[in-house]
């Protein structure tokens, strides 16, 4: 049943060509800003890329994710499907899959990227390994973050708006604006839920198993949270 | 079949439904009638496992709606009001899709699908989008999904709505048929619609059953409506029946050439007392005749007498 739809979210994206036009926005986007550092400043990595990528994430799951219970609650069929034999679990589970193969499939589209790197330089490969897994880490907290806003409303811009608010509110707590204007015992115990603070650690190359940690505990929390809410929802009129 | 008892939904201050029981046995047709809030669509959402009660049992085919949720789920076809459907799929991938969620096996997957649209006459529409088709169509779609599986239980809300009367009837037809391996429910505005397909009805009112009766007994129990022709003129027969019978009411009446053609209505069986009072006075009468209730009539006449 998870299967049927998993599959059935993923023929959507595909057969409306929102999901080509995603994957076309993230690759533009980072292919222009990483190129810029290979040819402009000779730089034969991927650290470019890593950073933009983290930054174009923050925007662009919430605008995969938007829709996802947004419109199944819009049209009715959120209720109708809490009539099969399915636990609340399997469909939302089931529902971040789906959310997370699409990203696999956009960071594979980026693949093609590292043969620059390799041909005009000798990158260390352990650095965009651990790049590739911090991108995937951040990129599931950020789907399940996704999920948990739109399960809230029906209407998709206002779950894209609250999810972007959560990202940066997450992306935020290490910047230098708000540390700065923050005494630094509350500065150093904020930046432990940033998500900046922990992609940058991993995307370094250091595998910090407290960083892995926390966007695994990060995107059980939020689906924890989407399941809290269809209980809520459930006992409405 | 269904055991229902002692069944309260409450949300806050409001209960939606106040302590129901009712029984329904297998292969019957029943039909639930309301006005908007009498509870119906509460007591369909507590049925398919929505949501569960406040306090009461459930029970259908000795499955508890508490207990046995996920496999009770199993044994409804269910099509809701605004029936959704994911508009973008085509009409065979759409059903193809609510089978693997009805874990209908693959190796029988072809031929239930292959019955389900001949039932439902989906062949012509098969490959097109369903945003693409008509909206009786769409309701055929609709219950093609809910009797994929075969259920046991087939819960209709608002089956025939957006239909033309030759789809209404197919569809009529077609429900005759699961009739014999299905219990169903239907739910309707369209009394009519209940009166051709139902065997029996519900009417709820402020979350109570207010009526639980065969179509046909409850139209004739009810039928306390009287046409009478007689000379009696309306001020005196008013009077009398003002100081003789206070519980039979004139509703109107029409004058013609020394005659009056009166229609009454009363909480029993009036046309003894009518005949002695107007007999008595020395007046004649040329007709008296009891009028059938139509369920819309019905539907007003209980909900109101239950306020």
């Amino acid at each position: 049943m998870m299967i049927a739809l998993i599959k059935k979210d993923l023929s959507f994206l595909f057969k409306s060509s929102i999901g080509y036009l995603y994957i076309l926005t993230f690759f533009s986007f980072s292919y222009w800003y990483y190129s810029k550092y290979i040819f402009i400043h000779d730089q034969a990595t991927m650290t470019s890329f890593f950073y933009i990528s983290h930054l174009l994430l923050l925007v662009l799951i919430p605008a995969i994710t938007m829709r996802s219970w947004s419109e199944d609650k819009r049209s009715g069929m959120l209720d109708f499907l809490k009539t099969f034999p399915l636990t609340e679990w399997e469909h939302i589970l089931s529902k971040f899959a789906s959310a997370l193969l699409f990203f696999l499939l956009i960071l594979v589209s980026t693949l093609p990227l590292i043969i620059l790197p390799i041909y005009f330089g000798n990158p260390d490969i352990g650095l965009i390994v651990s790049g590739y897994i911090a991108l995937f880490l951040l990129g599931s907290s950020l789907i399940s973050i996704g999920l948990f806003t739109s399960s809230l409303t029906k209407n998709q811009m206002l779950s894209f708006l609250f999810s972007l608010g959560i990202n940066y509110g997450f992306y935020f707590l290490s910047t230098p604006l708000f540390i700065n204007s923050m005494p630094s015992y509350i500065s150093r115990f904020s930046q432990l839920f940033s998500i900046n603070y922990h992609y940058t650690y991993l995307s370094k190359g250091v595998l910090d198993f407290h960083s892995a940690f926390f966007f695994i505990l990060l995107t059980f929390f939020f689906l924890f949270l989407n399941n809290i809410v269809f209980h809520y929802q459930r006992a409405q009129p | 079949m269904i055991h229902v008892s002692q069944l309260r939904k409450q949300y806050d201050d409001l209960v939606a439904l106040d302590d129901i029981s009712f029984t329904i046995q297998k292969n019957e047709v029943i039909g639930f009638l309301g006005p908007n809030g009498a509870g119906k669509t509460t007591l369909m959402k507590i049925l398919t496992c929505f949501f569960p009660p406040s306090s009461g049992t459930v029970s259908i085919n000795g499955l508890d709606i508490h207990t046995n949720s996920l496999e009770l789920r199993q044994n409804i076809g269910y099509l809701p009001e605004d029936n959704p459907l994911y508009e973008h799929m085509t009409v065979i991938e759409y059903l193809r899709f609510m089978a693997q969620l009805r874990k209908i096996s693959p190796s029988i997957l072809k031929s239930t699908l292959d019955k389900v649209i001949d039932q439902c006459h989906l062949s012509s529409v098969m490959t097109r989008p369903i945003h693409e088709c008509s909206k009786g169509f769409k309701q055929r779609v609709g219950i093609a999904q809910a009797i994929l599986h075969q259920p046991p239980l087939l819960i209709l809300d608002e089956p025939t709505s957006g239909l033309d009367p030759n789809q209404m009837i197919e569809i009529r037809t077609l429900l005759q048929t699961l009739k014999e391996s299905s219990t169903i429910i239907i739910c309707s505005h369209i009394l009519s619609e209940v009166m051709a397909t139902c065997s029996r009805v519900f009417i709820l009112h402020k979350g109570e059953i207010v009526a639980n009766e065969d179509v046909a007994f409850l139209r004739k129990s009810k039928s306390k409506k009287i046409k009478l022709e007689t000379d009696m003129p309306p001020k005196e027969f008013e009077i009398s029946l003002k100081t003789c019978h206070k519980n039979i009411h004139i509703i109107s009446y029409n004058a013609t050439q020394h005659m009056y053609e009166y229609s009454i209505q009363s909480d029993f069986d009036c046309r003894n007392d009518l005949f002695t009072l107007i007999t008595n006075s020395s007046y004649s009468i040329q007709e008296m005749a009891t009028e059938k209730l139509s369920l819309e009539e019905l539907f007003t006449q209980l909900t109101q007498e239950s306020k």
